[in-house]
């Protein structure tokens, strides 16, 4: 029927989030330069073609459906998961696996059961792993040096104690990885937007958070060399604020009743601890979320249940 | 006026649009051809006239579940035995309208008035007001709820109704009180009626009528949803109000109670609002029962009925080109072009919203690939009907009428299954008796042989 | 050597699960009926004998023997596509061209012409015609499943189809 409700449509609300990610890119690209604008750039605009070019394919109306902003998103996340100044080539593969093989092969928007983001991120992760890792690092904030990523650095600091990677190596700031600390501050600043708007649910960034927080918390000891690092650190360091607001929170790919939600979180959260600790790549966002991802179907599936009083 | 302490599940804030509430109501002139339909929420009604007789208002006309009258003076005609054509003589003259009854006669002779006045609930659901009163008389129901709420937006007959008649409706509400045991009398409505103030008013002098101001989302107006908020207590899957003691009438019944009791007039008019977001001047019509849609739209300035709902923006069910107001016709609802429909992200509001708690998500999933099995498990036959889900659908997709078309579908797949197995059974049993009818044969023949007669055995 | 004790095995195993298999087919035939009522859930009883069986079970029966799954006009496309479903068999997917479609009315007994012969009683396999010797008979409109087994059955030709109410 004709809308009677002044609630917002689907394509407001993604152009709501691509907005909502603006003070992610603006903080980034303080941090890392232009670059990272140039990464926006290329993406939105592969994007948006390779979204045109997909629903010709599939002989479906371009013109609609592309205005819808889902395609923007999808780019944007990417965009921000990688390095600053990825090769355009690199840029495209992500893109194209995200919306190709992410999305349309499933049937377009809303059918898909993994986040088409992560799934052009991690496609690239797994097959380029070196370029990937091509963060600047940070020494006095102007020549950038590229290397290892702060959070690999802690990973694999070879039995040193927290406070003595802390001192001995670059790239580590008050909290956290540095610059990062800056930017899952500004992406947080636009995720509590998006709450506050009721567009995302508020159960997945605190279930995530909370449960990346508890576990952190539960396994930290002080700063040994056995240590996993502490809340703050996990909570500053790496794409987290960017997954708990903005990836984990996709309608499509999770759950859709509040405690399947809580649960998703949790699930997520949970991941990204035991991958960031335990796995061979120094954050696990993708993966983590690709998961849960996977789990989502079921977690629907046990909440096919009715309120009604008995 | 109290503020409600309980509340109910689900449900979402909306815009009202009910501008037009402080409007007036209006009287619809006289058509040139009034259609009634000869059934009834589904059952037939028989016809009490002969053809071409000339009736005049008020003359019952034809009989079954409810009582039907002519709402004015003209002759009528049969069609097809479906439906009854009144075409009017432009006199208006009526019948002589039963005597008012006083405030003692016996329950028997209410209720007799009241179906002989062929009043039926009319907030839409249409059962008979007398038998639901005499059942609620049966279940000895405690509360008796009178339904103001009118959730729906753009539709404001009741309030116009209660604001204009202020006193006649609560007078049919204590002859309605009369037909139970001293129940509870709870007059639920929206804080933002403007008939509040009248009420409050004419309440003040009255006892035992208490004014309830619901919660302000929809559907608190729903029979099953405003239970809830007035007693308490969440009623089952498949449970009515009166299982919980409760009688739910709607404030347009107890004003033709009212007309019934005290002016002994039949139902044969009822105010309507013609109004949604495809008119500039929506409004409310007193019209005669029968009155033709088209004519209706034609007078109020309004569309045609290809983009007329029978009914509120929300619930109303699509017109089609001959229809016309029935008592159940609460409103036309001219509604706006469609608004585009995307692709369903998932977002999870219609299961938020679902004011009877189901999984409306999973239940549209399945509803796109017609598996009439899996929405009947995802309890399909508990949806109310209420639209709150396409109110809240982010991608405007038309999930009410979607599960609408799948109920008729179910019911259908559901008689198909009840009649063949009545045939299955009907036929094994004939099988059954033909063999054993011929094994007797056999038995019989047998034994002629063996009595020696073996020229009979052939 | 090691491959022939494996083979002889293997072989061995096989030929055990296989005898396990057919000896649990034919000493529960049980399964058997199940089939057959499965069968007879999906078939549409009007019990029209078109298929060349007395009646819809017989018909089931017969199709968990082997008989093809096309020759129920009532039951039309969809029936055939959840037998196939259910057996496994998709040798059809449409009814059997030589079949006359069926029409899905209700047998009408003309009142003025029928001769009380009480022919058309035994015809009928759901019972829903109802009648004696030297009386006028009648259709159960409730009853009727539209099987037209009826029609030839009268000798005077007084039994038309007419169409079920809405």
């Amino acid at each position: 029927m004709a809308r009677t409700v002044s609630s917002r449509s689907t394509p407001e609300i993604m152009r709501i989030v691509a907005i909502a990610l603006c003070p992610g890119i603006v903080t980034s690209a303080w941090v890392f330069g232009e670059g990272v604008l140039l990464n926006v750039a290329v993406a939105a605009c592969l994007g948006i073609g390779c979204e045109a070019a997909l629903l010709r394919l599939r002989d479906q109306p371009v013109a609609p459906t592309l205005i819808d902003g889902s395609a923007l998103v999808t780019s944007l996340l990417i965009a921000l998961a990688l390095p600053p100044s990825t090769h355009p080539l690199l840029i495209a593969f992500a893109v194209g696996g995200a919306l190709g093989l992410g999305k349309h092969v499933y049937g377009g928007l809303g059918a898909n059961p993994f986040n088409p983001a992560m799934v052009g991120y991690a496609l690239l992760l797994v097959s380029f792993p070196a370029q990937l890792a091509a963060w600047p690092q940070f020494e006095g904030g102007v020549d950038q040096v590229t290397g290892a990523t702060a959070l690999e650095t802690f990973k694999h600091r070879g039995g040193a104690t927290v406070s003595d990677i802390w001192t001995a190596a670059n790239g580590f700031g008050r909290y956290g990885v540095d610059g990062f600390e800056s930017i899952n501050a500004a992406i947080l600043v636009g995720g509590i937007g998006l709450v506050a708007m009721r567009i995302i649910d508020w159960r997945i960034p605190a279930g995530v958070l909370g449960t990346v927080t508890l576990l952190a918390a539960v396994t930290y000891d002080g700063g040994s060399s056995a240590s996993l690092g502490s809340p703050a650190f996990h909570l500053t360091s790496g794409a987290i604020m960017l997954c708990a607001f903005f990836i984990a929170t996709d309608p499509v790919t999770c759950p859709t009743d509040a405690r399947g939600r809580w649960l998703f979180g949790a699930l997520v959260g949970a991941l990204i601890f035991t991958l960031r600790s335990y796995a061979n790549y120094p954050d696990g966002v993708a993966f983590a979320v690709l998961i849960a991802n996977a789990a989502t179907p079921l977690i629907n599936r046990l909440e096919y249940r009715r309120v009604v009083a008995q | 006026m109290n503020r409600a302490i309980n509340d109910f599940v689900g449900g979402l804030c909306i815009e009202e649009h009910k501008d037009h509430r402080h409007l007036p109501s209006e009287h619809a002139p006289l058509p040139q051809l009034l259609t009634l339909c000869l059934s009834h929420r589904g059952s037939a009604l028989q016809s009490l006239v002969s053809p071409s007789t000339a009736v005049l208002g008020g003359t019952p006309i034809a009989d079954g579940d409810v009582m039907l009258h002519a709402p004015t003076s003209g002759t009528v005609e049969i069609i097809d035995g479906r439906w009854i054509h009144l075409r009017p003589d432009g006199e208006d003259r009526h019948a002589e309208p039963f005597p008012a009854l006083d405030a003692h006669v016996s329950a028997d002779l209410l209720l007799n008035r009241i179906h002989s006045c062929g009043v039926v609930g009319l907030g839409g659901g249409g059962y008979s007001c007398a038998d639901k009163m005499q059942q609620a008389r049966a279940a000895n129901a405690r509360t008796l709820i009178v339904n103001a709420v009118e959730c729906e937006p753009w539709v404001t007959a009741d309030e116009v109704l209660l604001r204009e008649h202020t006193d006649d409706v609560l007078r049919g509400v204590d002859s309605l009180a009369r037909l139970l045991d001293d129940p509870k009398i709870v007059l639920a409505i929206d804080p933002r009626n403007s008939a509040v103030d009248r009420l409050a008013h004419a309440t003040t002098s009255r006892h035992g009528i208490e004014l309830l101001a619901v919660p302000a989302r929809y559907p608190a107006g729903s029979e099953r949803q405003l239970t809830q908020i007035v007693t308490g207590t969440r009623l089952p899957a498949g449970a009515r109000p009166l299982d919980v003691g409760a009688v739910v009438i709607n404030v347009a019944t107890a004003y033709a109670v009212h007309r019934a009791i005290q002016q002994g007039e039949p139902l044969t008019r009822r105010l309507i609002s013609v109004t949604g977001p495809g008119i500039t001047h929506p409004r409310n019509v007193w019209v005669p029962i029968g009155y033709p849609v088209d004519h209706l739209l034609a007078h109020c300035n309004g569309g045609t009925n290809a983009t007329v709902r029978m009914g509120g923006p929300v619930t109303g069910a699509s017109a089609t080109s001959d229809a016309a107001v029935d008592k159940t016709t609460y409103a036309l609802s001219i509604v706006g072009p469609p608004a585009r429909i995307d692709p369903c992200i998932h977002c999870g509001q219609c299961d938020a919203v679902c004011p009877e708690g189901l999984s409306v998500d999973a239940l549209h999933f399945h509803a796109d690939r017609r598996d009439l099995a899996a929405v009947d498990r995802l309890h399909l036959f508990d949806c109310i009907e209420c639209g709150a889900c396409d109110l809240a659908c982010p991608s405007a997709i038309p999930l009410l009428a979607q599960f609408r078309r799948l109920r008729i579908a179910l019911a259908e797949r559901a008689d198909a299954e009840v009649r063949a197995e009545h045939a299955r059974t009907r036929f094994e049993r004939q099988q059954r008796r033909q063999s054993r009818d011929r094994a007797e044969e056999e038995q019989r023949r047998i034994k002629r042989i063996e009595a020696g007669r073996p020229w009979l055995a052939q | 050597m090691t491959i022939v004790i494996a083979a002889v095995l293997a072989g061995a195993f096989a030929a055990l699960a296989g005898a396990l298999l057919g000896f649990a087919k034919h000493t529960w035939p049980t399964a058997d009926g199940a089939l057959v009522a499965a069968i007879d859930a999906l078939l549409p009883q009007i019990q029209c004998a078109q298929c060349g069986y007395p009646g819809c079970r017989p018909y089931a029966i017969a199709i968990s023997q082997g008989a093809p799954i096309n020759r129920c006009p009532p039951g039309g496309e969809a029936l055939v596509r959840s037998l196939s479903t259910l057996l496994g068999r998709s040798e059809h997917t449409a009814i059997d061209s030589r079949l006359p479609p069926f029409q899905n009315l209700l047998a009408f007994i003309d009142e003025s012409r029928c001769i009380g012969c009480a022919l058309c009683l035994p015809a009928c396999p759901v019972d829903a015609i109802v009648g004696a010797h030297q009386q006028v008979h009648t259709v159960i409109a409730r009853e009727c499943t539209g099987c037209e087994l009826c029609l030839p059955a009268c000798p005077v030709d007084c039994i038309r189809l007419v169409r079920a109410r809405p």
